[in-house]
Parts: structure tokens; C-alpha cells; sequence
């Protein structure tokens, strides 16, 4: 059996670390702890290091590996306050702070355009939080979902610009500033869990 | 040999048995327990048979895995067997042994029964 492979050239090294990126997401996604992912990804490493195999040749797609492990899941309890509400109130936040600062002189406007795309953020996400296990079945997978709702959130406010309110500057400013800053609190409220090598 | 040699059907049977088997003589890790059942003439099962395997066997309490540091090489992921499941191999390998004697019986021509 051996366990060193001095012919890997590195594209087969950037073949396996892609594999194991999908893979380790595909379970992140699924709900599997990071102890756990941690200890899946070595078993392949392990495996892939001793066979000389790639993880595609040994472990077939990372999507199919994922499933068959059935490893137990736990869900974060709460995805709305742990991930939404953060996120949500970033991007809020980020929104009036650069309007103040681009619009110092004429208010900023509150936008159709503006709150349709914060629903289509919010609907995105929560879709996904939903049905993660259909929708995230690969990088790509996830990389076009994400950036259909960038897309969507970025067209929205340039083709609906009727204005619902306007905000003086110094009022959007703090506004900003006070959900840029909740967020912030929120995001370091997520608890960590991270994924650990159990080959130390 | 490969796995593939014989029907894919019989290999999800018997590879638990066979897996365990392998356990029975001492722990031993995913690749080597692979080259076990390959040099046996089972065939080499894929790491993506072989571990969801080893993974349910360590859900059901049937063995424990244990990490342990490579000499120069990665550290190895090593599964021991456990009383739990060394008894529950003991019943298998028992009616496995009634189940293929039944099942050569059945397959055995007639003519060759009587010989027998």
C-alpha cells in the first residue's frame, strides 16, 4: 500500500481539493456538524493518500458521497435569527449608508425598486434554507442560485425608481449606522462550528 | 479479482459480513481492510461502498473508530470491533452459513445431488 504519490501533479491536487470544497459544503449544507465534516473529509484524504485514487475515481460525486454517509444532522435551531435577520440588516444597513453618502444633498430616496429587491433577498434565502437539500446539490448549483438573487437585487431598484418616501441624509446615515451595526452583533452571535482535522 | 466479478446484488449482502470479518482479526483501517476482501477474492470495494458502510456499522454501535498517526504517512482512520458487534457477526456468519448451504442445495443440479 502506499502512501506517497510523487507523479500527483497539481491539477490532480486542484481536482481533489475542489472535490473536497463541494463535498464539505454538500454536508455543511445538509446540517452536518463540523466534528463530523472534519472527519469525513479526512477519511477521504486518508483513503485517496494510501489508493493514489482521486476522490472522483474512489468516492464518485461528492453529491452522491454525501447522501449515502446519512450522517446525523444537526440544523442550526434558529436559520431567521442566525443567518436572515444578519444578513438582512447589512445589507439595510450598507443601503441607506451609501445613499446618505451618494445623496447627501437631496435626501435618499426610498425606492419600489429597493424593498421589492430586500424581498427578493429575503425569499432567496429563505427558499434555500428550505429546500437546500434540491437546490445545493453542487458548488454550481449554489454559485447560480446566489447570483440569480444578485442579479435580481441589483435590476430591481434600476427598473422600478418610483420613489415611496424620501429620508434626509443624516436620518439614513444613522439608520444605516444602527442596522449596519445590529447586524454586525447578530453575525457575531452565529455560534461557531468550525470544521476540525481529527489528524490534528 | 474484482468486485465487479461477482453480482452487485450478492456483493450489498455480503459485504457487512465480510467487513466484519475482517474486523473479527483486529482493527484495521478503510483501504487495508479493501485489500483484505480484494487478496480474499471478494473483489476491492470503492472507498464511496466501502465507508458509508464502516459509517453505519459505527452508528449501530458494531465497531469504534479510532484515529491514529501514520509512520511518515497520514493518520489513519482505525475501526475496532466491539463486543456488540463481534456477537452480532457470530449470528450472522452462522445463518450466512445456513443460507448458502440452503442455497447450494437448491442450485445443485439434481444429477450432482445424488452423488452427493
Amino acid at each position: 500500500m502506499s502512501s506517497d504519490h510523487p507523479l500527483r501533479d497539481s491539477s490532480s491536487c486542484s481536482t481533489r481539493e475542489s472535490w473536497l470544497r463541494d463535498f464539505a459544503l454538500l454536508l455543511r449544507t445538509r446540517g452536518v456538524d463540523g466534528a463530523r465534516i472534519g472527519d469525513a473529509l479526512a477519511e477521504v484524504e486518508s483513503h485517496c493518500d494510501d489508493s493514489g485514487q482521486e476522490p472522483t475515481e474512489a468516492f464518485g460525486e461528492p453529491a452522491d458521497y454525501a447522501a449515502s454517509l446519512h450522517l446525523p444532522t444537526t440544523k442550526p435551531t434558529n436559520w431567521t435569527m442566525n443567518v436572515i435577520l444578519p444578513v438582512l440588516g447589512l445589507v439595510i444597513g450598507a443601503n441607506f449608508v451609501l445613499g446618505a453618502v451618494l445623496h447627501w444633498s437631496s435626501g435618499v430616496a426610498i425606492t419600489v425598486g429597493v424593498v421589492a429587491s430586500m424581498v427578493v433577498f429575503v425569499a432567496f434565502v429563505a427558499l434555500l434554507i428550505g429546500f437546500f437539500g434540491k437546490v445545493v446539490t453542487s458548488r454550481g448549483a449554489l454559485i447560480a442560485w446566489f447570483g440569480a438573487g444578485f442579479v435580481l437585487m441589483v435590476a430591481l431598484p434600476l427598473v422600478l425608481p418610483q420613489a415611496l418616501a424620501t429620508v434626509h441624509p443624516v436620518i439614513a446615515l444613522v439608520l444605516g449606522l444602527v442596522f449596519v451595526a445590529l447586524g454586525l452583533m447578530a453575525v457575531r452571535q452565529i455560534p461557531a462550528d468550525p470544521i476540525v482535522d481529527p489528524r490534528g | 479479482m474484482t468486485l465487479q466479478e461477482w453480482p452487485s446484488d450478492w456483493m450489498r449482502g455480503v459485504l457487512e459480513l465480510a467487513v466484519m470479518r475482517v474486523l473479527a482479526d483486529g482493527p484495521s483501517y478503510g483501504y487495508a481492510i479493501a485489500g483484505r476482501l480484494r487478496d480474499a477474492g471478494l473483489g476491492e470495494p470503492k472507498g464511496g461502498t466501502l465507508y458509508p458502510l464502516l459509517t453505519r456499522l459505527e452508528a449501530s454501535g458494531d465497531v469504534v473508530p479510532e484515529w491514529r498517526a501514520g509512520d511518515g504517512g497520514p493518520g489513519r482512520k482505525y475501526f475496532a470491533i466491539t463486543p456488540a458487534g463481534r456477537e452480532r457477526f457470530a449470528h450472522l456468519s452462522e445463518q450466512w452459513r445456513g443460507f448458502t448451504t440452503v442455497t447450494t442445495f437448491i442450485t445443485t443440479p439434481s444429477k450432482e445431488k445424488h452423488h452427493v
